[in-house]
């Protein structure tokens, strides 16, 4: 291995190659980033600080008797409109009865209708109960089917116009209006939105402008203004899950 | 909503790469290692050992060619404590070869000339192989250890995917650990090649020059010696 006149140098060669390959290993300690980050999971979890509506789940059939019974007793119409009511149900009930789960969401709507079409001259109490009720629909179909306008009151209707307004404004901030030609087309944009005004997938056009360009231009100003504003109430969220969004290029609703 | 707090960080140390990999992938990462250590040892040993003769020789042709007696000279040279090396050593024993056999007496010069000419043959060639020692082993540390290296990450990304094959659906981030892993030891095996292979050639270069001052060395002494004669 080693020659005899090499062996006073022996030494201190071992000594300096250990030194160069504790050097290289702190270098390599040094110069890597060892810690690596991971996203923990792909899933993204919508927290909801309350519930957007009444339990549904929770206690399907007790509900649907107690938006009758109870706020009613206080109203006047309590005799009217409870047996009424009650042979509604009763007679609905009994074709579906097979099925235990439909008859929870089936009776209600009746019951929102009944006093719509029964008692046109009600008084406001009932109003209200009628207002409140169709106010929580929405929110206990939002996930099969959006609901439609009518279900909201002017107060609301107007908030979620401020919002789609804002929306409207941050993308109107990224779009490069001249890829869009000299008129001022109508573009529809689909997209589902995340609490944090975050856009879940990708936006599906509905309707183009006929400018391929300015369709993308389109589509990357809605990415890049992400994250768009959306109201922080779970209700008016409601409506911006699934938006419809109609957009002009150069401005104007 | 801070984004670090939907990341985890794992340390992806070193040592949990290496201790990570499989038993073959870290046999060959412990025989670099090893074989790393041992080529900068003999790289040390070769720069003291080089860097000694050349400054021998460099001292002993100076007082070679200063003039003066040979037979003091000699003396000199066998006086010292440690046994002469390199350029002396050749002296030595053409010197000495050529004193006994001028003693003796009763043989032709040219006979005399050619027995103190193989005496420093013989010692020359001595020297040399103390000169070329442990260069063969740089050299094929510099030739074989990246292939070492590379049958190390070869295995280790053969595991890496084999172990892929089970999951249903593969991400880069089930097989790039495995690969990091792998990679060590071809990282390894280069760290070992580079310098064995820069020090092999340089040390082989400082050898032919001290063997052709050493040959000239030898061709002047014997016309000198003949001289004498």
């Amino acid at each position: 291995m080693i020659r005899p006149h090499e062996n006073p140098v022996a030494l201190k060669a071992g000594a300096f190659s250990l030194l160069v390959h504790v050097l290289l290993l702190g270098l390599l300690l040094i110069s890597f980033n060892w810690k690596v980050v991971q996203p923990a999971s792909i899933a993204t979890v919508e927290l909801w600080s309350e519930l957007p509506s009444k339990p549904v789940v929770a206690q399907p059939i007790p509900e649907p008797p107690k938006p009758v019974s109870k706020p009613l007793p206080e109203l006047e119409p309590k005799p009217v409109s409870k047996p009424e009511s009650k042979a509604d149900i009763e007679v609905k009930k009994e074709p579906p009865k097979p099925e235990p789960p439909k008859p929870k969401e089936e009776p209600k709507k009746p019951e929102v209708k009944k006093p719509v079409v029964k008692k046109p001259p009600q008084d406001d109490a009932l109003e209200k109960l009628k207002q409140a009720m169709l106010e929580d629909q929405p929110n206990l179909d939002s996930s099969s089917a959006p609901a439609g306008p009518p279900a909201m009151s002017a107060e609301q209707q107007g908030e979620v116009n401020e919002f789609i307004n804002k929306i409207r404004n941050k993308v109107h901030q990224n779009v490069n209006q001249q890829l869009c030609g000299s008129g001022n087309p109508e573009l529809e944009f689909a997209m589902s939105l995340a609490p944090t005004g975050e856009i879940v997938g990708t936006p599906r056009m509905l309707k183009g402008s006929g400018i391929a360009a300015c369709d993308e231009s389109v589509e990357r100003a809605i990415l890049l203004a992400q994250p768009l504003p959306v109201p922080k109430e779970a209700d008016l969220f409601a409506r911006f899950r699934d938006l419809k969004l109609k957009f002009h290029p150069k401005g104007g609703n | 909503m801070n984004p670090t707090d939907l990341h985890a960080t794992t340390d992806m140390s070193l040592i949990a790469l290496v201790s990570g990999a499989s038993v073959p992938v870290q046999l060959v990462m412990l025989l670099l290692v090893l074989v790393s250590l041992a080529s900068w040892w003999y790289i040390f040993i070769k720069v003291y050992t080089l860097k000694r003769a050349e400054a021998e020789a460099e001292d002993f042709e100076d007082r070679f060619w200063a003039g003066g007696d040979l037979n003091k000279l000699y003396e000199g040279v066998t006086s010292s404590r440690h046994k002469p090396q390199g350029m002396a050593s050749l002296f030595e024993a053409g010197f000495k070869e050529y004193a006994r056999l001028r003693r003796q007496g009763g043989m032709e010069i040219s006979d005399t000339m050619e027995g103190a000419r193989r005496a420093m043959r013989a010692t020359y060639n001595r020297e040399m192989d103390e000169l070329d020692a442990h260069l063969p082993f740089l050299a094929s540390v510099g030739s074989v250890s990246p292939y070492i290296g590379l049958l190390g990450t070869v295995w280790g990304i053969m595991n890496a995917f084999l172990g892929l094959a089970n999951t249903a659906q593969a991400t880069l981030a089930q097989v790039a650990p495995g690969i990091a892993e792998a990679l060590i030891a071809t990282a390894i095996g280069l760290f070992a090649a580079i310098p064995a292979v820069i020090a092999y050639n340089r040390f082989a270069s400082s050898v032919d020059r001290l063997s052709v001052r050493y040959e000239s060395f030898i061709e002047e002494f014997t016309n000198i010696l003949q001289r004498k004669v």
